[in-house]
């Protein structure tokens, strides 16, 4: 099991799987709304200019993020 | 005895291309009447089909039934009040398991759904393959695929719709057994009611425990998983949108290429826009000048004649001169939009934004202000929260529109040199950047800022616009505005007309210069004279009269030198400089204001947006003059 760390720490292009949510409320809610689940995999796709958000492909989809919405979840490296 | 009305509510994630199916469906019906209120709330339109009617609400996108945004809120209002005979999900092909979510949650609360495949197009064009008997088999409630701008699609629906041999047997989600347990449980203990749904107590589980939240939505999307694991097909290639996001979203040059777009759009605005403004300013002065001529041939009295002349025809022609504006702006913002570019833009101005406290959608509207700010206004629309909305058609009339850089450009050159001239320009557009930050901090005192700090937001891949929707919605803006205006565009220019013919003599004894003296006493905390007050008060209606009235007061025409040289003899650099800023901001003219009114169908709005501009700028005034005073 690789090391647990905040998905607005991930390089582009890198594999992860979700391991947990530590927002609350409606952020939470949207988010989960959106298939960032537990247990989900995930690819980023690149930093977006000024490295505030990042794009992100779930479940076939693409989302953009903020940076401080990414450090809510916890992901881990997909094996 | 007459069928009863079937209510069917379309339902759907946000740009899965709702609307458009929805207007294609009424639209082949007979409409019998329509209640669509804003945009972002539900809109019913009754049609009659067969010798049935049907009421048909387009409700707002959705991402699932809960309490997380505006949208949601307004379909779950909906929904409680009357529940809908039928459900018309439509589903986006290009991103199937993500909208296969809420209709899973759909399938938990009704059982009579139909599924729309939409942009199946572009999904084929992706290499996604669906099968849809499968699909359709799986869900166990009909499934038609379509492409939104087709009328073939339309008769499908209808089809199905009046279909009297569907079986209908919802798919239901398994939860594991310890969420099975707390459904099960939910209602003696949590409610006492107990004709409650099964759907019901799952909401009240999600409600009650976030743990169990997460578990829930889990097990839906793990059946989205499982489900489009057996329809679905990918051939996964580097796409188009791959391709152009990698340069549209890049690190470095990502922010020049969306300069770049916007540039293009104001060149080609006001390089298109400003001969057909000026032929259509011309063709009325020509009229204008016809009436005198016919009139006075006819023996018409003179003020008859002034009055058609140069009260109705000057107004009306100042404000049909807006149209070629709004109309080219709107074609090329359509294009940015429906391409699918604005989200980008919105991505790329998220940082820039949430300086002051915004999220990169607003941007958007604030940029359309300046070519026009009714285009602002409008195009504020694509915004769902309360607060960004009325943040974004408040500040956007605070962006100098292109009639107001027309004179404060003049003003500035003949004032000062032109290295002074840029810098004079630059600071007023700082300043009018620094008052839209100001009005999104004082907007916050009347609506909390909901989901400002969620920007989560769908990255659609992108796709050519099709002309005949491009050509409908810019029709639409267009005829929407001159509709919207032409009363007002009536009284008003008559009003203007009556203060300033009246009593016949000399300009100075006119009202509207008895007035601007009355308020000199005020304008002169600001270095201004009755003249610049005159020139302000018939701004009003349209921006640019402030320059003309300016002409006549100090009677241009007569002298040698033209405007500027005129201008610069009887003010100094100061006061016009003063002049420039309250310009700038000062009350947004009149079809900014009526525009403000009927997209918030609210009087206090556009009042306060009077108001409050007409405060802030006299405050920007007493502070330019008095400081500019003390360092020149």
């Amino acid at each position: 099991m690789s090391k647990e760390f905040t998905l607005d720490l991930a390089q582009d292009r890198a594999a992860l799987k979700i391991t947990k949510l530590t927002n609350n409320g409606k952020t939470r809610l949207k988010l989960l709304q959106m298939g960032i689940t537990p247990g989900t995999k995930i690819e980023v796709l690149r930093h977006a200019p000024l490295a505030d958000s990042l794009v992100i492909c779930v479940r076939g989809s693409k989302l953009a993020l903020r940076r401080n919405e990414a450090k809510e979840i916890s992901v881990v490296e997909a094996e | 005895m007459k069928p009863p009305v079937t209510t069917v509510a379309f339902i759907g994630n946000p740009n899965v291309g709702k609307s458009a199916l929805f207007n294609a469906i009424t639209g082949a019906g007979q409409v019998i009447g329509n209640w669509c209120g804003k945009t972002t709330e539900a809109c019913t339109v009754r049609t009659r089909y067969n010798a049935r009617e049907f009421d048909f609400t387009d409700l707002p996108g959705i991402y699932g039934f809960g309490h997380s945004s505006t949208e949601e809120l307004a379909v779950d209002k909906y929904l409680h009040a009357k529940t809908p005979d039928l459900i018309v999900a439509v589903v986006d092909a290009l991103n199937l398991e993500r909208n296969l979510y809420l209709v899973l949650e759909i399938l938990e609360r009704y059982e009579k759904a139909i599924i729309v495949l939409n942009k199946t197009d572009a999904a084929t064009a992706h290499g996604i393959e669906i099968n849809l008997t499968k699909l359709a088999e799986i869900l166990g409630v009909p499934v038609i695929s379509t492409v939104a701008t087709s009328h073939n699609s339309a008769a499908c629906l209808w089809q199905t719709i009046t279909s009297s041999q569907t079986l209908w047997t919802p798919y239901r989600v398994n939860y594991p057994p310890d969420i099975e347990q707390a459904i099960e449980r939910a209602l003696p203990e949590q409610y006492s009611h107990p004709g409650m749904a099964r759907w019901q107590k799952i909401k009240a589980v999600e409600k009650a425990d976030e743990e169990k939240q997460t578990a829930i939505i889990s097990a839906r999307y793990a059946a989205a998983n499982f489900i489009t694991a057996c329809c679905h097909h990918h051939h996964a290639t580097e796409s188009l949108t791959d391709k152009i996001d990698y340069w549209a979203l890049h690190r470095w040059a990502g922010i020049p290429i969306m300069i770049a777009v916007f540039a293009l759009l104001f060149f080609f605005t006001f390089t298109v826009s400003r001969p057909l403004s000026n032929l259509i300013g011309e063709t009325f002065v020509y009229f204008g000048s016809a009436v005198h001529n016919i009139f006075s041939a006819l023996k018409l009295p003179y003020m008859l004649t002034s009055l058609v002349a140069d009260g109705l025809l000057n107004g009306i022609g100042a404000a049909l001169g807006f149209l070629p504006q709004i109309a080219i702006f709107f074609l090329i913002y359509n294009i940015i939009q429906d391409s699918g570019y604005i989200v980008r833009v919105a991505i790329l101005t998220d940082r820039l934004m949430s300086l002051i406290g915004l999220n990169g959608k607003i941007f958007i509207p604030l940029i359309a202000g300046y070519s026009c700010n009714v285009n602002g206004i409008l195009a504020s629309r694509i915004l769902t929260s309360r607060y960004d909305r009325m943040v974004a058609m408040l500040a956007s009339s605070y962006a100098p529109c292109s009639a107001r850089l027309g004179v404060m450009v003049f003003m500035a050159s003949a004032f000062f040199p032109s290295n002074e001239a840029t810098l004079v320009m630059l600071c007023l557009l700082a300043i009018s950047l620094g008052m839209m930050a100001v009005i999104a901090f004082l907007t916050r005192f009347f609506i909390a800022p909901e989901d400002s700090a969620v920007f989560m937001t769908e990255i659609p891949v992108y796709h050519l616009p099709h002309w005949r929707n491009l050509l409908a919605a810019t029709l639409d803006r267009t005829l929407h505005f001159l509709k919207r205006i032409r009363n007002i565009i009536v009284y008003s220019s008559i009003i203007m007309w009556l203060l300033s013919s009246f009593p016949v003599g000399s300009f100075e004894q006119t009202y509207i210069a008895r007035i601007g003296q009355i308020i000199e006493p005020l304008g002169s905390l600001l270095g201004l004279n009755w003249q610049l007050i005159v020139a302000l008060i018939a701004g009003i209606p349209a921006k640019e009269s402030a320059l003309t009235t300016l002409g006549v007061i100090y009677n241009a025409a007569g002298s040698d030198g033209g405007l500027g040289q005129v201008l610069t003899s009887h003010i100094t650099p100061l006061a016009a400089f003063t002049f420039l800023i309250v310009y700038m901001t000062y009350i947004p003219c009149l079809a900014t204001v009526i525009t403000i009114y009927q997209e918030t169908k609210n009087w206090s709005v556009a009042i306060c947006s009077v108001y409050g501009s007409i405060f802030l700028s006299i405050l920007l005034g007493i502070l330019s003059y008095n400081l500019g005073q003390l360092f020149l």
